[in-house]
C-alpha cells in the first residue's frame, strides 16, 4: 500500500512537470523560418480599434500597447501567448503572403507550461495550420481537428493562429 | 484529631495561596482577553488590522516589500504577490521580486524575475519581454544612462534597445545600480487599503494570546498548565472550605456536648 501511494506521488509529480518546458527559443525559431533571421524586432502598436478586434478574437481583454513581430518582405513571425487552462502557451507563428492572399506557413509551440494538453506541440497537430487563411470575420478557413484531453490547448492555438493572421493583415495594411 | 484537621487546612491553604499568587497575573490577563473576545464583534476587533513588521515576521509572513524604486516622480514596487504597482495602483503582472526599475525618455521599465515590464508614464502596460523573447537569463539590474538602457546579466553589462529588442555587450562600467528605498507613507496607505500589505486582525492576535498560541507550542502548554493550576485552586479551595466546615461542625458538637454535660450536672 505504501509503495502504491509512493508510486502515485512520484507519478503525479513527474507527470506535472514533464511537459512544462521550453522547446525552442525565439532566435532558434527565427533561424528555422527565415533565410537570414531578422536582427531587429518590429512593433505593431495596438490602437483602440485593434485592441477591440484582438479582444474579440481572444475572447478576453488584450493587455499591452504593442505586439512584437519579425518580418522579411511579406513574411511575418509572431511570438504570441495564450492561456490554455491555467498557464500561458507560447507559440511562434509565421504568416506569409500579400494583403489579398496570406496564409499560415508554420506554427510551433515554443513553450508549454500546462500539465495537460501538451500533445498540441507535435508536428502532426501543428501541421494542420499550414496554408490556413483567415475569413473576413477573422476565423480560420479550415477546420482544425481537436485532440482528446487537450481541448483547451487546441482552442488556445486556434486563437493564436487567428490573431497572428489578423496582425499580419494589419501590418501589411499599415505598410 | 483536631490538630490533624488544623494541619490539613493550613497545608492546603498554604498551597492554595502559593498557586493562587503565581497564577494571579495570568488569570487576570486571560480574563481580560476572554472578555475582549466575547465582545469582539461589538468592539470591531476583527476589522482592526495590525501590520507592524515585527508582528508579521513573528507570524512567519515573508518579509513584505515595503520598499520600491523611485523612477522620476513615480514609485514602482512589487508587494510580493502577482502584480507590480505604480504609485500604489496595480499596473501589470510579473513574478516577484522586483529587481530594479528605470525611467527612459519614453517608458518606465520594471525588471522582475526573468521578465522586463515596459510601462507608459501613465502606467499602461506597453509590453513584457521575457527570456523566451530575448531577455538574457538572470538579468539582475537595469539602468538608463546616456540615452541607453543597460542591463546586467551574469555580471556582464549589456545594452538593450527596448524598441528593437537588440541586445549588445557593452564596455561601460556601472559602479552603482538603482537601489530600492522605503515607500512614502501615502503609497503605503494606498497599498494597505487595497490589502496588498498583509495584516493580522487584532481579534486573531488576542485569540492567540488567550490560547497561548502566540508563543507557539510552549505557549499552548503554558496556558494548559495554568488551566490545571486553576482546577487545583478550585479543588484546594473547596477542600479547605469543606475542612473548615468540618472543623466548625466539630467545634459546635463539642460545645453542645459540653453544654449538655453542664445541664446534666445542674439537674443532678
Amino acid at each position: 500500500m505504501t509503495l502504491f501511494v509512493l508510486f502515485l506521488l512520484v507519478f503525479s509529480l513527474t507527470s506535472n512537470k514533464a511537459h512544462s518546458a521550453i522547446y525552442q527559443t525565439t532566435p532558434e525559431f527565427l533561424s528555422e523560418n527565415f533565410s537570414v533571421p531578422p536582427s531587429k524586432a518590429k512593433s505593431l502598436w495596438l490602437t483602440p480599434e485593434l485592441k477591440k478586434l484582438s479582444t474579440e478574437i481572444l475572447s478576453r481583454p488584450v493587455r499591452g500597447m504593442r505586439v512584437r513581430y519579425y518580418s522579411e518582405d511579406e513574411k511575418t513571425a509572431w511570438i504570441l501567448e495564450e492561456i490554455g487552462k491555467e498557464r500561458p502557451i507560447t507559440v511562434g507563428v509565421v504568416v506569409n503572403g500579400s494583403i489579398e492572399d496570406f496564409h499560415i506557413e508554420h506554427v510551433k509551440v515554443l513553450a508549454f507550461r500546462e500539465s495537460r494538453g501538451w500533445e498540441v506541440r507535435y508536428p502532426s497537430f501543428t501541421n494542420q495550420y499550414k496554408n490556413v487563411k483567415m475569413t473576413p470575420d477573422h476565423e480560420l478557413d479550415q477546420n482544425i481537428d481537436g485532440i482528446t484531453g487537450a481541448t483547451l490547448s487546441v482552442w488556445a492555438l486556434n486563437k493564436i493562429a487567428r490573431l497572428a493572421l489578423f496582425y499580419h493583415q494589419q501590418v501589411l495594411a499599415l505598410n | 484529631m483536631k490538630s490533624k484537621l488544623k494541619h490539613k487546612i493550613s497545608y492546603n491553604l498554604r498551597w492554595h495561596r502559593r498557586v493562587g499568587l503565581s497564577v494571579m497575573v495570568v488569570l487576570i490577563f486571560l480574563s481580560i482577553t476572554g472578555i475582549l473576545l466575547n465582545h469582539s464583534p461589538a468592539a470591531g476587533l476583527s476589522k482592526r488590522i495590525l501590520n507592524s513588521e515585527w508582528l508579521l515576521s513573528w507570524y512567519g509572513f515573508e518579509t513584505v516589500a515595503l520598499s520600491g524604486f523611485k523612477v522620476g516622480k513615480q514609485w514602482i514596487n512589487h508587494p510580493g504577490d502577482r502584480e507590480i504597482y505604480m504609485d500604489g495602483q496595480p499596473v501589470a503582472t510579473c513574478a516577484p521580486p522586483l529587481l530594479n526599475a528605470a525611467r527612459t525618455d519614453s517608458f518606465l521599465i520594471a525588471l522582475c524575475k526573468d521578465e522586463l515590464v515596459i510601462l507608459s508614464f501613465n502606467g499602461e502596460l506597453v509590453e513584457k519581454i521575457n527570456t523566451l523573447s530575448g531577455l538574457p537569463e538572470h538579468t539582475t539590474n537595469v539602468k538608463y544612462l546616456n540615452n541607453t538602457l543597460f542591463i546586467q546579466s551574469h555580471n556582464k553589462i549589456l545594452s538593450l534597445d527596448p524598441d528593437t529588442l537588440k541586445i549588445k555587450p557593452s564596455q561601460i562600467t556601472i559602479k552603482s545600480w538603482p537601489l530600492p528605498s522605503s515607500l512614502p507613507s501615502t503609497i503605503l496607505e494606498e497599498l494597505k487599503q487595497s490589502s496588498q500589505i498583509p495584516g493580522i486582525s487584532l481579534e486573531t492576535v488576542i485569540l492567540d494570546l488567550h490560547s497561548g498560541r502566540f508563543f507557539g507550542d510552549a505557549g499552548v502548554l503554558f496556558v494548559d498548565f495554568m488551566g490545571l493550576l486553576t482546577v487545583f485552586l478550585a479543588m484546594t479551595g473547596t477542600y479547605v472550605w469543606f475542612l473548615k466546615r468540618r472543623k466548625k461542625h466539630m467545634k459546635r458538637q463539642k460545645k453542645l456536648a459540653k453544654h449538655l454535660k453542664k445541664e446534666a450536672k445542674a439537674s443532678q
